[in-house]
């Protein structure tokens, strides 16, 4: 069974295109009927064609010209053309020449018309098939370039989320700065007001030492010092404000609010003081003449990105911070000094002894300052990392 | 219905013109188009055979040579074989441009052929008639 087709039928006799518009209509086809070649022309202009059939000898434009005009336009250029002629085997070739895809005699053997009718339209299927599917192919490229320039734009939007955290680990522990991307990025670092508990640690004697000490001195002392604070202030989750080579600014409750801050400032303080005992024993037998001061306060700071483009930290500013600062510089090596409002928080759970009312540079009246000497197990407990043996002392 | 025993008659049992037509009864499976096409045959023979002669005389080679290919089309499909050899000697004389005496000669013997093919399809065609 033929699957019908649109057969162009060109012939100038009037006896022909009959008989051969009514075999092919017998086939099934639909047939189109042209007179001439510039009819044949005009006719594969403004209709779909399966096949033609082409009468070789008519006046004006014959087969032949007709069939060149075909193969050179790419739209019909794989169209099927099958030559028709009275002449014999001897214009086979001319036929074949001129673009022909196949030949039948006149008289015309039906079988032998239909047979090739026949197989030629299979031809135009599987090759129509085959357009229809890289024309599919092609929408489906052109989807997929979309589909990956749409993942482009997601993965840059992915690297830019992961500078932004790169930026925040570098104040904020990791899990804070995890948390801080979680909960709704950067909107937590505008400016603010809030209430923390502030640490400053020092190395005392550094700026003498640095004078006089080898570069590999240098940066063995500085090494077991950052070791130590970043150890101790990673674990506390702390939001780290300033750090210089030989001190740190950390502060807790911001930008994330945690529970109990002052015990985690005071918790942090002891567990660096004693992380840093076997350095500072170390640098005491060497007379490096170097030694670690602490001051931890609590009261209320505005929070900021501080800085200029391309260099921006987030940082403390406000009367709790320079307390901090000036009890750090305050306390004698290994000391560690606390304000009234940190010793007040802590009631109960941490050892404390009063140092009296001390003025601080830059405040413009002396304040009540405590020396902390130890605290419970239970604060110390989440400082070391969940072991539990030993109180800070 | 022509008398079977006309021995004479081109339409008889035996001659090409018969056989033709039952070639094309076989081909197209229906008498009336069979009765459409020897139509066509009767209508434009006359008009291509004049077409041939005006152009034999106006020495207008391509027309000639295009109204001799077709007689001779038509002489092979409708059985009538001396239509067909003088159409396509015309035809030759026509495309070598030689429309001279030889090509004068044969446009008489075309008009006499076509009408021997005219006679047999004729009767031919009262058959069909007589059949449907």
């Amino acid at each position: 069974v033929t699957e019908p087709a649109n057969v162009l039928v060109v012939d100038d006799d009037a006896v022909n295109r009959t008989l051969l518009s009514h075999i092919l209509r017998q086939e099934g086809h639909s047939v189109l009927l042209a007179v001439s070649g510039s009819e044949a022309m005009e006719v594969l202009e403004a209709e779909p064609v399966d096949l033609v059939l082409l009468d070789i000898r008519m006046p004006g434009l014959d087969g032949l010209a007709v069939c060149r005009r075909i193969r050179e336009d790419p739209r019909t250029q794989m169209l099927p053309v099958v030559m028709v002629t009275a002449e014999g085997p001897q214009e086979k070739l001319t036929a074949l020449e001129a673009g022909a895809d196949d030949f039948v005699l006149k008289p015309f053997d039906r079988a032998e018309l239909c047979a090739r009718v026949r197989s030629l339209l299979r031809i135009k299927r599987f090759h129509d098939t085959i357009n229809a599917q890289s024309v599919e192919l092609a929408a489906q490229a052109t989807e997929l370039a979309a589909w990956n320039a749409s993942l482009e734009r997601r993965v840059a939007a992915q690297v830019a989320e992961l500078e932004g955290l790169g930026r925040l680990r570098r104040f904020l522990s990791a899990p804070v700065a995890d948390l801080v991307v979680d909960s709704g990025g950067e909107q937590l670092l505008e400016p603010h007001r809030r209430h923390l508990a502030v640490v400053f640690a020092d190395l005392r004697g550094f700026t003498a030492f640095s004078e006089t000490a080898e570069p590999e001195e240098l940066i063995d002392v500085l090494r077991d010092f950052h070791n130590a604070l970043g150890s101790v202030l990673s674990r506390a989750q702390a939001t780290v404000g300033y750090f210089a080579g030989d001190g740190v600014m950390a502060f807790f409750n911001d930008p994330l609010p945690c529970p109990d801050p002052e015990a985690r400032a005071v918790g942090s303080a002891l567990a660096i003081r004693e992380a840093m005992a076997a350095p500072v024993e170390r640098w005491r037998s060497h007379n490096l003449g170097l030694g670690l001061g602490i001051g931890v306060a609590a009261g209320y700071a505005t929070l900021a990105m501080v800085g200029f483009e391309g260099r921006f930290d987030y940082t403390a500013l406000g009367t709790v911070v320079n307390t901090a600062s000036r009890l750090c510089a305050a306390a004698a090596p290994g000391q560690i000094l606390a304000n009234g409002r940190v010793v007040a928080a802590l009631a109960g759970r941490v050892e404390t002894e009063s140092v009296g009312e001390v003025e601080l540079r830059g405040l413009h009246r002396p304040v009540p300052v405590h020396q902390i000497v130890a605290a419970s197990d239970e604060l110390m407990f989440a400082m070391r990392g969940g072991e539990t043996s030993g109180a800070g002392r | 219905m022509t008398d079977p025993d006309d021995s004479r008659s081109a339409a008889s049992r035996t001659s090409p013109a018969r056989e033709a037509v039952d070639a094309l009864l076989e081909t197209c499976g229906e008498a009336a188009i069979v009765a459409t096409l020897i139509d066509t045959f009767l209508a434009e023979g006359p008009l291509l055979v004049a077409r041939a002669a005006r152009a034999v005389q106006g020495g207008d080679a391509p027309e000639a040579r295009i109204a001799a290919h077709t007689l001779k089309s038509h002489g092979m499909t409708f059985g009538a074989p001396e239509l067909a050899r003088v159409a396509a000697e015309l035809e030759r004389l026509a495309r070598d441009g030689a429309l001279g005496g030889a090509a004068r000669g044969l446009v008489g013997e075309l008009a006499a052929e076509y009408e021997r093919a005219r006679d047999a399809l004729h009767e031919l065609r009262e058959e069909l008639a007589g059949r449907r």
